[in-house]
């Protein structure tokens, strides 16, 4: 029987309440610092800029509509050119055929910049899973350790995970098929009709259909 | 045995009142569950779906048309002396084929903002809600299970102070020797042997020979 006897098991027990609490205020206190570290804000003193925001998101995507683009003009420009060339030697560039041509030129442009900013959109989504990943597991490390100082270094050293530099190939030849007719059926042309082997073609002055001059 | 009466009851109050900021507790946490459930399902509301889904198509689109590169014109060398209605005729061409293009592009907009970045969005939702509810509930699982220990705890304490009341250790001496004494009755001891010489009997009621209850001669 107990005689009597002091309160040990109460205070032990409160003790045990306190504990409980200062964890989970630790553990609030970590995720505040998780979400300051990834989106900007402040935490206590420190004031973090954040690298999981929208603009940088963008940044990826412009980034990578930014490498495409310039590659992509140039190949526009190029077979435009080429394209024009072929139908002159033609003497088709004044006739329906160029039209078609030059619209499909329009339309595999088209094609192709919606391909490539759709690749840029992927890359976006991309970074914006790679950091809710590494969001998620450091709120589960945080929840583990109830240790706001660890949990602020891990998210300050994610930044490097989630901000990791991309990888660009060249951009394919995209008019090939399409500029690629007329230099084939030339280079057959050739093969067949040896006399016509020379090097430019012909092309109409301007005004003067029996006026012919070599170009090239 | 008022006092260990008392002192029991104490020990269940104790424990009820700490059931009662236990349930308090609990009571909090799922406010808090509630309401990060509330906001994760009102991101799947109709209205907000389809707001995300025409975002994401305007934001593709935008981003798709504004990439076209416009290239060089004069690159285009159509002749000057082309009639004008070959020149308006290749022009049609071209922009017809450009709408084309365009079409397409504002189709592949709409098909990949649904299936890409709709539902990455809503997969992103989902997961935040997970992760909130998922501390909360680490939370209320860790204090429902110190609740066990502390109203044990507070249960004992409230019994033992009742029980260190007023009477202090002499209650508990009496309860003692009076069940000390019960017991002795019970095996058949007379307070007789204790402070004279009375034989032993046993059996209920033995006090003496001759009487009724007399019973056999232990």
């Amino acid at each position: 029987m107990c005689m009597g006897g002091g309160n040990s098991g109460a205070s032990e027990a409160a003790a045990a309440r306190r504990r409980e609490q200062e964890r989970q205020a630790r553990i609030r206190e970590g995720r505040s610092t998780i979400d300051a570290i990834f989106e900007g804000g402040t935490v206590g003193d420190e004031t973090f800029s954040g690298f999981a925001t929208p603009e940088f998101y963008d940044s990826v995507q412009n980034s990578f509509l930014d490498f495409y683009r310039p590659q992509l003009q140039e190949q526009q420009e190029d077979a435009q050119r080429q394209l024009t060339y072929d139908l002159a030697s033609r003497g088709m560039l004044e006739s329906s055929i160029a039209g078609e041509k030059f619209g499909d030129l329009q339309e595999r442009l088209a094609e192709e910049s919606g391909r490539i900013s759709s690749q840029a959109q992927a890359a976006r989504n991309d970074a914006i899973q790679r950091a809710e990943s590494s969001r998620s597991n450091l709120y589960s490390l945080n929840e583990s350790a109830a240790d706001p100082s660890l949990v602020q270094a891990r998210a300050l050293a994610s930044e490097s995970t989630v901000r990791q530099p991309q990888v660009f190939s060249p951009l394919g030849q995209v008019f090939a098929d399409i500029t690629n007719q007329f230099a084939q059926n030339r280079a057959a042309q050739q093969v067949l009709n040896p006399r016509d082997r020379r090097e430019g073609f012909r092309v109409p002055l301007s005004g003067s259909r029996s006026s012919l001059s070599t170009v090239g | 045995m008022i006092q260990q009466s008392q002192a029991r009851n104490a020990a269940d109050d104790a424990r009820s009142a700490q059931l009662a900021r236990e349930l308090a507790r609990q009571d909090d946490f799922r406010a808090e569950t509630s309401e990060v459930l509330d906001r994760t399902v009102r991101d799947f509301d109709q209205p907000n779906q389809e707001q995300a889904l025409e975002e994401n198509v305007q934001r593709r689109a935008e981003s798709a048309e504004n990439f076209i590169p416009e290239g060089d014109p004069a690159n285009l060398q159509i002749s000057g002396s082309a009639p004008e209605v070959v020149k308006t005729s290749i022009a049609k061409q071209m922009a017809d084929a450009m709408g084309r293009g365009k079409e397409d592009i504002r189709n592949r907009a709409r098909l990949e903002a649904l299936m890409k970045d709709t539902w990455l969005g809503n997969d992103l939702s989902t997961m935040r809600g997970g992760r909130d509810i998922g501390m909360v509930s680490n939370f209320a699982g860790e204090s429902s299970r110190l609740n066990q220990f502390e109203r044990d705890a507070f249960a004992q304490d409230a019994f033992n102070k009742k029980m260190s009341g007023p009477l202090g250790i002499f209650g508990d001496v009496l309860s003692t020797a009076g069940q000390g004494v019960g017991l002795y009755g019970a095996s058949g001891g007379s307070f007789g042997d204790l402070f004279g010489s009375s034989p032993r009997y046993v059996g209920i009621g033995a006090t003496r020979p001759g009487n009724f209850g007399d019973g056999l001669r232990g």
